[in-house]
Protein backbone atom coordinates (compact mmCIF):
# COMPACT_ATOMS: atom_id res chain seq x y z
CA UNK A 1 0.00 0.00 0.00
CA UNK A 2 1.77 3.32 -0.70
CA UNK A 3 2.52 5.38 2.37
CA UNK A 4 0.18 8.07 1.52
CA UNK A 5 -2.83 5.65 1.96
CA UNK A 6 -1.49 4.88 5.48
CA UNK A 7 -2.34 6.93 8.96
CA UNK A 8 -0.06 6.94 12.03
CA UNK A 9 -1.73 6.33 15.36
CA UNK A 10 0.44 5.37 18.32
CA UNK A 11 -0.10 3.84 21.27
CA UNK A 12 2.02 3.23 24.52
CA UNK A 13 3.79 -0.55 24.35
CA UNK A 14 4.48 -1.49 27.73
CA UNK A 15 7.01 -4.18 27.07
CA UNK A 16 8.93 -2.25 25.15
CA UNK A 17 8.27 0.93 27.20
CA UNK A 18 8.00 3.37 24.09
CA UNK A 19 5.37 4.64 22.33
CA UNK A 20 4.94 2.27 18.86
CA UNK A 21 3.43 3.51 15.54
CA UNK A 22 0.08 2.17 14.19
CA UNK A 23 -0.17 1.58 10.45
CA UNK A 24 -4.09 2.59 9.76
CA UNK A 25 -5.65 1.84 6.59
CA UNK A 26 -8.63 4.04 4.52
CA UNK A 27 -10.51 0.71 5.12
CA UNK A 28 -9.83 1.12 9.38
CA UNK A 29 -10.80 4.19 9.43
CA UNK A 30 -14.44 3.61 7.84
CA UNK A 31 -14.51 0.57 10.11
CA UNK A 32 -13.95 2.69 13.25
CA UNK A 33 -16.96 4.96 12.13
CA UNK A 34 -18.96 2.19 12.95
CA UNK A 35 -17.11 0.81 16.26
CA UNK A 36 -14.15 -0.03 17.78
CA UNK A 37 -11.42 -1.06 15.11
CA UNK A 38 -8.34 -3.86 16.41
CA UNK A 39 -4.89 -3.25 14.94
CA UNK A 40 -2.24 -5.49 15.84
CA UNK A 41 1.90 -4.44 15.80
CA UNK A 42 4.72 -6.53 15.87
CA UNK A 43 7.72 -5.29 16.78
CA UNK A 44 10.41 -4.89 19.22
CA UNK A 45 13.78 -7.01 19.94
CA UNK A 46 12.78 -9.96 20.83
CA UNK A 47 9.81 -9.58 18.39
CA UNK A 48 6.32 -8.99 20.62
CA UNK A 49 2.62 -7.79 19.81
CA UNK A 50 0.32 -5.23 20.90
CA UNK A 51 -3.22 -5.30 20.18
CA UNK A 52 -4.71 -2.06 20.28
CA UNK A 53 -8.13 -1.09 19.94
CA UNK A 54 -9.30 2.50 18.50
CA UNK A 55 -12.25 4.19 18.52
CA UNK A 56 -13.48 6.93 15.51
CA UNK A 57 -10.71 9.41 16.22
CA UNK A 58 -8.07 6.35 16.53
CA UNK A 59 -7.35 6.76 20.25
CA UNK A 60 -6.62 3.92 21.90
CA UNK A 61 -9.58 2.40 24.20
CA UNK A 62 -7.53 -0.67 25.13
CA UNK A 63 -4.14 -2.15 24.67
CA UNK A 64 -3.71 -5.87 25.10
CA UNK A 65 -0.38 -8.11 24.87
CA UNK A 66 -1.31 -11.13 23.73
CA UNK A 67 1.16 -14.26 24.84
CA UNK A 68 0.38 -16.52 22.02
CA UNK A 69 1.10 -14.60 18.88
CA UNK A 70 3.39 -16.88 16.57
CA UNK A 71 5.00 -14.44 14.78
CA UNK A 72 5.68 -15.42 11.28
CA UNK A 73 7.24 -13.09 8.62
CA UNK A 74 4.23 -11.15 6.68
CA UNK A 75 1.76 -12.40 9.19
CA UNK A 76 -1.33 -10.69 8.78
CA UNK A 77 -3.72 -8.60 11.41
CA UNK A 78 -6.70 -10.92 10.52
CA UNK A 79 -4.86 -14.38 11.05
CA UNK A 80 -4.90 -13.30 15.28
CA UNK A 81 -8.18 -13.66 17.14
CA UNK A 82 -9.19 -10.87 18.91
CA UNK A 83 -10.30 -11.15 22.72
CA UNK A 84 -12.25 -9.19 24.20
CA UNK A 85 -11.45 -5.66 26.30
CA UNK A 86 -10.23 -6.77 30.16
CA UNK A 87 -12.67 -4.88 32.41
CA UNK A 88 -11.10 -2.27 34.55
CA UNK A 89 -9.38 -2.95 37.84
CA UNK A 90 -9.61 0.13 38.84
CA UNK A 91 -12.65 2.60 39.53
CA UNK A 92 -11.73 5.48 37.60
CA UNK A 93 -14.48 7.43 39.14
CA UNK A 94 -13.86 6.75 42.50
CA UNK A 95 -9.89 7.86 42.35
CA UNK A 96 -11.41 11.37 40.43
CA UNK A 97 -13.71 12.09 43.23
CA UNK A 98 -10.89 12.43 45.70
CA UNK A 99 -10.16 15.86 44.27
CA UNK A 100 -13.98 17.44 44.74
CA UNK A 101 -17.57 16.77 45.43
CA UNK A 102 -18.79 18.17 41.76
CA UNK A 103 -17.64 15.92 39.28
CA UNK A 104 -16.52 18.98 36.97
CA UNK A 105 -14.32 20.16 39.94
CA UNK A 106 -12.61 16.99 40.14
CA UNK A 107 -12.15 16.23 36.43
CA UNK A 108 -10.49 20.06 36.51
CA UNK A 109 -7.92 19.33 39.73
CA UNK A 110 -7.12 15.85 38.55
CA UNK A 111 -6.55 16.89 35.14
CA UNK A 112 -3.77 19.61 36.47
CA UNK A 113 -2.75 17.04 38.56
CA UNK A 114 -2.24 14.26 35.86
CA UNK A 115 -0.55 16.97 33.67
CA UNK A 116 1.97 18.22 36.10
CA UNK A 117 2.76 14.61 36.70
CA UNK A 118 3.06 13.98 33.00
CA UNK A 119 5.36 16.84 32.56
CA UNK A 120 7.87 15.34 35.24
CA UNK A 121 6.64 17.54 37.95
CA UNK A 122 6.66 16.43 41.10
CA UNK A 123 3.36 16.09 43.39
CA UNK A 124 3.12 16.26 47.35
CA UNK A 125 -0.72 15.37 48.73
CA UNK A 126 -1.22 16.03 51.96
CA UNK A 127 -3.31 15.11 54.17
CA UNK A 128 -2.94 14.60 57.84
CA UNK A 129 -3.40 10.86 57.97
CA UNK A 130 -0.83 9.52 55.57
CA UNK A 131 -2.62 6.63 55.03
CA UNK A 132 -5.39 8.14 53.64
CA UNK A 133 -2.98 9.87 51.34
CA UNK A 134 -1.28 6.99 50.48
CA UNK A 135 -4.35 5.40 49.06
CA UNK A 136 -4.68 8.49 47.10
CA UNK A 137 -1.08 8.33 45.68
CA UNK A 138 -1.11 4.44 45.15
CA UNK A 139 -4.35 5.43 42.70
CA UNK A 140 -2.40 7.61 40.81
CA UNK A 141 0.81 5.54 40.56
CA UNK A 142 -1.46 2.96 39.10
CA UNK A 143 -1.90 5.13 36.01
CA UNK A 144 1.73 4.93 35.69
CA UNK A 145 2.71 1.82 36.09
CA UNK A 146 5.69 1.02 35.33
CA UNK A 147 6.78 4.57 35.11
CA UNK A 148 6.51 5.70 38.81
CA UNK A 149 5.80 9.58 38.84
CA UNK A 150 7.25 11.56 41.47
CA UNK A 151 4.31 11.72 44.10
CA UNK A 152 4.68 11.93 48.04
CA UNK A 153 2.29 11.68 50.64
CA UNK A 154 3.11 14.72 53.66
CA UNK A 155 1.14 16.15 56.21
CA UNK A 156 1.14 20.03 57.13
CA UNK A 157 4.46 20.04 59.40
CA UNK A 158 6.66 18.82 56.61
CA UNK A 159 5.99 21.70 54.27
CA UNK A 160 8.56 23.22 54.83
CA UNK A 161 10.74 19.95 53.59
CA UNK A 162 9.45 20.07 50.48
CA UNK A 163 11.81 20.26 47.26
CA UNK A 164 11.89 21.03 43.57
CA UNK A 165 11.42 24.12 41.70
CA UNK A 166 7.96 24.53 41.01
CA UNK A 167 6.53 21.38 42.87
CA UNK A 168 2.28 21.15 42.82
CA UNK A 169 1.11 20.71 46.45
CA UNK A 170 -2.48 20.17 46.75
CA UNK A 171 -4.35 19.84 49.94
CA UNK A 172 -6.64 16.62 50.07
CA UNK A 173 -8.64 17.48 53.54
CA UNK A 174 -9.59 21.29 52.42
CA UNK A 175 -9.54 20.44 48.28
CA UNK A 176 -7.02 23.53 47.27
CA UNK A 177 -4.00 23.61 45.78
CA UNK A 178 -1.38 25.51 47.91
CA UNK A 179 1.13 25.32 44.90
CA UNK A 180 -0.17 24.53 41.27
CA UNK A 181 3.32 23.97 39.61
CA UNK A 182 3.83 24.80 35.92
CA UNK A 183 0.96 26.73 34.14
CA UNK A 184 -0.59 23.96 32.11
CA UNK A 185 -3.41 24.47 29.66
CA UNK A 186 -5.29 21.44 30.67
CA UNK A 187 -8.40 21.35 28.67
CA UNK A 188 -7.00 18.16 26.55
CA UNK A 189 -6.50 16.15 29.94
CA UNK A 190 -9.68 17.31 31.06
CA UNK A 191 -11.67 15.89 27.46
CA UNK A 192 -9.24 12.57 27.73
CA UNK A 193 -10.69 12.26 31.42
CA UNK A 194 -14.33 13.04 30.55
CA UNK A 195 -13.79 10.62 27.73
CA UNK A 196 -12.40 7.91 30.11
CA UNK A 197 -14.90 8.37 32.27
CA UNK A 198 -17.75 7.37 30.24
CA UNK A 199 -15.94 4.39 28.24
CA UNK A 200 -16.31 0.56 29.83
CA UNK A 201 -12.41 0.53 30.20
CA UNK A 202 -11.64 3.84 30.76
CA UNK A 203 -8.86 3.45 33.19
CA UNK A 204 -6.86 1.44 30.79
CA UNK A 205 -7.35 3.59 27.86
CA UNK A 206 -6.36 7.08 30.00
CA UNK A 207 -3.22 5.28 31.71
CA UNK A 208 -2.09 4.33 27.77
CA UNK A 209 -2.95 8.18 27.15
CA UNK A 210 -0.87 9.16 29.94
CA UNK A 211 2.00 6.74 29.25
CA UNK A 212 1.65 7.90 25.37
CA UNK A 213 2.29 11.41 27.25
CA UNK A 214 4.66 10.76 29.34
CA UNK A 215 6.66 8.85 26.98
CA UNK A 216 6.72 11.80 24.15
CA UNK A 217 7.11 14.51 26.19
CA UNK A 218 10.26 13.02 28.19
CA UNK A 219 11.56 12.91 24.70
CA UNK A 220 10.60 16.04 23.15
CA UNK A 221 11.88 17.98 26.54
CA UNK A 222 15.34 16.25 25.67
CA UNK A 223 15.29 17.03 22.13
CA UNK A 224 14.99 20.55 22.75
CA UNK A 225 16.49 21.34 25.81
CA UNK A 226 20.28 20.14 24.00
CA UNK A 227 21.77 21.51 20.96
CA UNK A 228 20.63 24.19 18.92
CA UNK A 229 19.19 22.27 15.65
CA UNK A 230 15.81 23.08 14.64
CA UNK A 231 12.73 21.21 14.05
CA UNK A 232 9.19 21.23 12.28
CA UNK A 233 6.27 19.93 14.13
CA UNK A 234 6.08 17.11 11.70
CA UNK A 235 9.60 15.87 12.07
CA UNK A 236 8.89 16.62 15.98
CA UNK A 237 5.91 14.06 16.13
CA UNK A 238 7.92 11.42 14.13
CA UNK A 239 10.91 11.63 16.67
CA UNK A 240 9.20 11.33 19.90
CA UNK A 241 6.75 8.90 18.36
CA UNK A 242 3.33 10.93 18.76
CA UNK A 243 0.46 12.12 17.11
CA UNK A 244 0.85 14.85 14.69
CA UNK A 245 -2.02 16.97 16.89
CA UNK A 246 -0.39 16.82 20.25
CA UNK A 247 2.36 18.20 19.32
CA UNK A 248 1.09 21.38 19.77
CA UNK A 249 0.12 20.73 23.70
CA UNK A 250 3.52 19.41 24.47
CA UNK A 251 5.25 22.21 23.07
CA UNK A 252 3.33 24.57 25.13
CA UNK A 253 3.73 22.33 28.51
CA UNK A 254 7.79 23.20 26.91
CA UNK A 255 7.25 26.35 26.76
CA UNK A 256 5.79 26.80 29.87
CA UNK A 257 8.65 25.03 31.56
CA UNK A 258 11.28 26.73 30.40
CA UNK A 259 12.11 25.41 27.14
CA UNK A 260 12.34 28.12 24.07
CA UNK A 261 10.38 26.21 21.74
CA UNK A 262 10.05 29.68 19.52
CA UNK A 263 13.99 29.39 18.14
CA UNK A 264 13.87 25.56 18.09
CA UNK A 265 10.51 24.65 16.52
CA UNK A 266 9.55 25.87 12.81
CA UNK A 267 6.86 25.45 10.57
CA UNK A 268 6.94 23.84 7.94
CA UNK A 269 5.86 25.51 3.90
CA UNK A 270 3.24 22.91 4.34
CA UNK A 271 1.92 23.64 8.28
CA UNK A 272 2.56 27.65 7.14
CA UNK A 273 -0.54 26.96 4.69
CA UNK B 1 -48.97 14.53 54.17
CA UNK B 2 -45.89 14.53 51.49
CA UNK B 3 -46.28 10.66 51.23
CA UNK B 4 -42.32 10.77 51.90
CA UNK B 5 -40.55 8.56 54.72
CA UNK B 6 -39.02 10.12 57.56
CA UNK B 7 -35.49 9.96 57.28
CA UNK B 8 -33.62 7.21 59.31
CA UNK B 9 -37.32 5.60 60.61
CA UNK B 10 -38.31 2.04 60.18
CA UNK B 11 -40.51 2.85 57.04
CA UNK B 12 -37.72 4.25 55.11
CA UNK B 13 -35.52 1.93 56.27
CA UNK B 14 -38.02 -0.58 54.97
CA UNK B 15 -38.42 1.55 51.68
CA UNK B 16 -34.16 1.36 51.09
CA UNK B 17 -34.05 -2.23 51.34
CA UNK B 18 -36.56 -2.95 48.77
CA UNK B 19 -35.36 -0.70 46.98
CA UNK B 20 -31.91 -1.49 47.38
CA UNK B 21 -32.71 -5.29 46.81
CA UNK B 22 -34.71 -4.79 43.16
CA UNK B 23 -31.99 -2.38 41.97
CA UNK B 24 -28.45 -3.37 42.78
CA UNK B 25 -27.22 -6.61 41.66
CA UNK B 26 -24.09 -8.47 43.29
CA UNK B 27 -21.87 -7.60 40.43
CA UNK B 28 -22.37 -3.98 41.08
CA UNK B 29 -21.28 -4.04 44.45
CA UNK B 30 -18.80 -5.78 43.95
CA UNK B 31 -19.65 -8.83 45.44
CA UNK B 32 -18.34 -7.17 48.46
CA UNK B 33 -18.95 -8.90 52.07
CA UNK B 34 -18.39 -5.98 54.50
CA UNK B 35 -20.91 -4.38 57.20
CA UNK B 36 -20.89 -0.58 58.14
CA UNK B 37 -22.92 1.12 60.87
CA UNK B 38 -23.54 4.75 60.57
CA UNK B 39 -23.93 6.42 63.81
CA UNK B 40 -25.63 9.95 63.31
CA UNK B 41 -25.37 12.95 65.56
CA UNK B 42 -26.93 15.90 66.51
CA UNK B 43 -30.21 14.51 65.39
CA UNK B 44 -33.71 17.18 65.12
CA UNK B 45 -34.67 14.73 67.66
CA UNK B 46 -31.64 15.13 70.07
CA UNK B 47 -31.22 11.41 69.91
CA UNK B 48 -28.06 9.74 68.41
CA UNK B 49 -29.67 7.83 65.51
CA UNK B 50 -28.05 4.34 63.76
CA UNK B 51 -28.01 3.10 60.49
CA UNK B 52 -26.56 -0.23 59.56
CA UNK B 53 -26.32 -2.23 56.58
CA UNK B 54 -24.60 -5.87 56.17
CA UNK B 55 -23.35 -7.32 52.49
CA UNK B 56 -22.83 -10.48 51.90
CA UNK B 57 -21.20 -11.33 48.53
CA UNK B 58 -22.63 -8.00 47.33
CA UNK B 59 -26.12 -8.71 48.01
CA UNK B 60 -27.61 -6.84 51.32
CA UNK B 61 -28.24 -9.01 53.88
CA UNK B 62 -29.21 -6.64 56.62
CA UNK B 63 -30.30 -3.12 57.08
CA UNK B 64 -31.24 -1.76 60.64
CA UNK B 65 -32.00 2.18 62.29
CA UNK B 66 -32.36 2.82 65.62
CA UNK B 67 -31.40 4.46 68.66
CA UNK B 68 -29.21 4.16 71.61
CA UNK B 69 -31.65 1.64 73.12
CA UNK B 70 -32.32 -0.74 69.89
CA UNK B 71 -30.26 -3.50 68.68
CA UNK B 72 -28.74 -1.31 65.92
CA UNK B 73 -26.62 -0.17 68.81
CA UNK B 74 -25.17 -3.42 69.81
CA UNK B 75 -24.07 -4.10 66.26
CA UNK B 76 -19.60 -5.03 65.90
CA UNK B 77 -19.92 -3.99 61.85
CA UNK B 78 -16.60 -4.27 59.67
CA UNK B 79 -16.86 0.40 59.97
CA UNK B 80 -18.14 2.60 62.27
CA UNK B 81 -18.66 5.67 60.75
CA UNK B 82 -19.41 8.96 62.87
CA UNK B 83 -21.04 12.16 61.69
CA UNK B 84 -23.25 14.86 62.12
CA UNK B 85 -26.81 14.49 61.06
CA UNK B 86 -26.26 17.47 58.08
CA UNK B 87 -23.52 15.09 56.61
CA UNK B 88 -25.36 11.88 56.99
CA UNK B 89 -28.34 13.60 55.32
CA UNK B 90 -26.34 14.71 52.40
CA UNK B 91 -24.70 11.35 51.81
CA UNK B 92 -27.71 9.86 51.98
CA UNK B 93 -29.09 12.46 49.00
CA UNK B 94 -25.80 11.51 47.03
CA UNK B 95 -25.08 15.39 47.32
CA UNK B 96 -21.63 14.06 49.24
CA UNK B 97 -19.72 11.11 48.40
CA UNK B 98 -18.36 8.92 51.19
CA UNK B 99 -14.77 8.87 50.06
CA UNK B 100 -15.03 12.91 50.11
CA UNK B 101 -16.55 13.05 52.98
CA UNK B 102 -13.49 10.66 54.56
CA UNK B 103 -11.27 12.86 52.90
CA UNK B 104 -11.90 16.13 54.33
CA UNK B 105 -12.38 14.58 57.57
CA UNK B 106 -16.27 15.48 57.57
CA UNK B 107 -16.58 11.72 58.80
CA UNK B 108 -14.58 9.66 61.16
CA UNK B 109 -14.03 6.11 60.65
CA UNK B 110 -13.31 3.27 63.03
CA UNK B 111 -12.10 0.57 61.13
CA UNK B 112 -9.33 -0.26 58.25
CA UNK B 113 -9.18 3.41 56.38
CA UNK B 114 -7.44 1.96 53.16
CA UNK B 115 -10.25 -0.58 53.04
CA UNK B 116 -12.95 1.98 53.71
CA UNK B 117 -11.34 4.51 50.59
CA UNK B 118 -11.11 0.97 48.50
CA UNK B 119 -14.88 0.85 49.56
CA UNK B 120 -15.93 4.12 48.71
CA UNK B 121 -17.48 3.48 44.98
CA UNK B 122 -19.33 0.57 46.77
CA UNK B 123 -21.01 2.88 49.26
CA UNK B 124 -21.56 6.16 46.47
CA UNK B 125 -23.91 3.54 45.18
CA UNK B 126 -25.73 2.31 48.00
CA UNK B 127 -26.05 5.81 48.28
CA UNK B 128 -27.44 7.01 45.11
CA UNK B 129 -30.30 4.31 45.34
CA UNK B 130 -30.65 5.60 48.65
CA UNK B 131 -31.27 8.87 47.49
CA UNK B 132 -33.68 7.40 45.51
CA UNK B 133 -36.92 6.93 48.12
CA UNK B 134 -38.79 9.80 49.07
CA UNK B 135 -37.71 11.52 52.08
CA UNK B 136 -38.38 14.07 54.70
CA UNK B 137 -35.08 14.95 56.08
Amino acid sequence: MPDDEVSKAYAFCNICKENVPLDITEDDIEKAKTGLISVISVHGTPQHAILVYLDMNLKARGVEYPSLVQVNEGASSESVQSTAVKEDIFDLSTIISSFGDKQEEAIKTFAHISAQLIAGNSLYLIHQNKSIGRVVKDQIDSLFTDEKPSSFVITFDDLDYVTGMRPTIYDLQYGTFISEGISIDTSYYEQIIKDALVSPNGFSMLKNDYHKLKYSYRRLWELLSSGARTYTKKKLAYLVSIDLSLIPLLLRMAENDGVDVASRVKDSQKEKK
Amino acid sequence: MSGNHAYLSQEWMTAVIDLVKQSLTAEEMKHVSSSMVNIVENCPDGKRHYMYFRFEDGLLAEGLVGTDDDEVASKTPEFRIIGDYDTFAKISQAELGARSALMRNKIKLKGNMVKALRLSSVVDKLNKIIAQVPTDY
